[in-house]
């Protein structure tokens, strides 16, 4: 009973935590441009990070080290450097992206300018870090954005047709027009729904956890369950703006646009839905890939780490996260448009994929870490195909999109 | 020599034309507004129409329709046709001062262009 609970409790804070900034930013970017045309790439996307994500509890379990600890003993310091500054320079980006997401919501609410919420946010974002042990801050806020089930209600009352979705998620075809921006936001619906910050906090949160042996079937049920019906919530919201902006001829360029969304499933509610849903998995994303970014840091480096440990006992690894949130509630207060950073940090997920995903790959395949638990052939050629794919696009249609919006 | 070297400063001279003329044609052409361009203003300008309409329904606060209504001038503005923020800033006048008869006849103007 405790376990088939435990389970259930990893299902919903899967479904709850997985919905950020970039999902919200890039779905609705998609359906509003181009109906349910662009729900292959949120397909693909999700059965990747299912893969990644069952990966790496497996990994946690098997070899009793996080990923990142794992490469760095196995390859050595000098082949993590390259990744681990991409990683980090990426995470930074997308933590801004987060930090921003709050503060627009905020913006939404009160009429006050998001800069002016940069430090405010910030400031609550690494308080709840210092005082709050791992599970306070994965479930916690995790259960708090069920909220963003809105969505899914959303597309059940506009009338969303089954058939219709059932045939866009299997069938890409490219639009007649706008082809290199319809391939940049595949890219960013890749690089948002496969972030590789959500696989490394996976195999850190397994160790704070303490996951044995006993944990292997859980593992398996809580990434597909959890990932399959977190996507299902990022496919409403890309249904949902299909279905109210595109009639309306409305491309979403900022989130004052997005916020139009659930006006007509819920009336004056869906205003608030909407601000409340953004606001809370954003701030949910911000605190995991703060707490990723202090995990990759620390174990890059060796030094002691652990949510759970008081501050003093893991000094720079507490550090590590100050500092991240202090860097990102900088660029925030620059004033750059939130949306456009998230989507642009999105595509460069994409690109920097294969760095993290092939050493990972590289580790479930070696025997002194997984021992009767390595990967199957199948398994390794999935992820390698899908985020190799990614990168190329990605690195094709990036400076398309830069060219086309100049 | 001196031949071979007036041919090669001839042909440098011509090279250097076509440079020029390639960039003098990229950078005129690159000047014009771009389809994306004129899409984001339409987009902006519907933005408009459907944050009017529904602060008329009562379903946004006035707040929020103010700054969406403000950011979709600022948008247009800066786009293909500038003079198009000025009817949506007058919308944005309107709604502020809660003139709501002012925001129905301006929101059909907007939609009917």
């Amino acid at each position: 009973m405790k376990r088939f609970l435990g389970i259930a409790l990893g299902i919903v804070t899967s479904i709850g935590g997985f919905l950020d900034a970039g999902s919200i930013a890039t779905s609705s970017q998609a359906g509003a441009a181009f109906g349910y045309s662009l729900l292959w790439a949120l397909a693909l996307g999700t059965v990747c990070v299912i893969f990644l994500v069952e990966m790496s509890g497996r990994f946690a379990i098997a070899s009793k080290h996080t990923i990142t600890d794992a490469i760095r003993k196995r390859f050595g310091f000098p082949a993590l450097v390259v990744p681990f500054a991409l990683t980090m320079l990426v995470n930074l980006l997308v933590l801004a992206s987060e930090l921003g997401g709050v503060c627009v919501a905020l913006e939404l609410a009160t009429g006050i300018g998001f800069q002016l919420w940069a430090i405010p946010v910030a400031i609550a974002l690494w308080l709840l870090l210092w005082v709050a042990t791992f599970d306070v801050v994965e479930e916690g806020t995790a259960l708090l954005g069920l909220v963003t089930l809105c969505f899914v209600v959303a597309a059940w009352k506009l009338g969303a047709e089954p058939a219709e979705l059932a045939r866009a998620l299997v069938t890409p075809s490219l639009p007649p027009d706008e082809r290199a921006h319809y391939l940049f936001l595949a890219v960013s619906i890749v690089g948002a729904t496969i972030a590789p910050y959500l696989f490394l906090f996976y195999s850190s949160g397994a160790i704070e956890d303490r996951w044995d042996k006993s944990y292997l079937t859980p593992n398996r049920l809580i990434a597909a369950g959890g990932m399959l019906f977190g996507a299902l919530i990022s496919m409403a919201v890309l249904v949902v703006a299909a279905l109210t902006l595109k009639p309306e001829g409305i491309h979403v360029e900022s989130y004052e646009q997005a916020a139009l969304m659930l006006l007509p499933a819920f009336g004056r509610w869906g205003f608030w839905l909407f601000i409340v849903s953004l606001a809370v998995a954003c701030f949910g994303a911000a605190l995991e890939l703060s707490l990723a970014s202090a995990y990759a840091m620390a174990q890059t480096f060796g030094w002691n780490w652990g949510e759970n440990l008081r501050p003093r006992k893991a000094a720079r690894f507490s550090m590590a996260y100050t500092v991240f949130i202090a860097l990102a509630a900088l660029i925030v207060l620059t004033g750059l448009n939130p949306m456009k950073l998230t989507l642009f940090s999105m595509a460069i997920t994409a690109v920097i994929l294969p760095l993290t995903a092939m050493p990972f790959l590289i580790l479930m395949n070696d025997r002194t870490y997984m021992g009767s638990h390595v990967n199957s052939r199948f398994s390794n050629i999935v992820v390698a195909l899908i985020v190799l794919v990614a990168a190329v696009l990605a690195i094709v249609s990036i400076p398309l999109e830069i060219i086309g919006s100049r | 020599m001196r031949a071979s070297a007036l041919l090669r400063g001839r042909a440098m001279n011509a090279a250097l034309r076509a440079c020029a003329l390639a960039l003098a044609a990229l950078v005129v052409g690159g000047c014009g507004p771009s389809e994306a361009d004129w899409r984001s203003a339409s987009s902006w300008s519907l933005t408009a129409v459907a944050v009017a309409r529904a602060w008329e329904r009562g379903e946004v606060p006035t707040r929020y329709a103010r700054r969406a209504l403000q950011k979709a001038a600022d948008e247009l503005a800066k786009g293909p046709l500038p003079e198009a923020g000025a009817p949506v800033d007058e919308l944005r006048q309107a709604l502020e001062r809660g003139d709501r008869e002012a925001v129905r006849q301006l929101v059909s103007e907007l939609a009917a262009r």
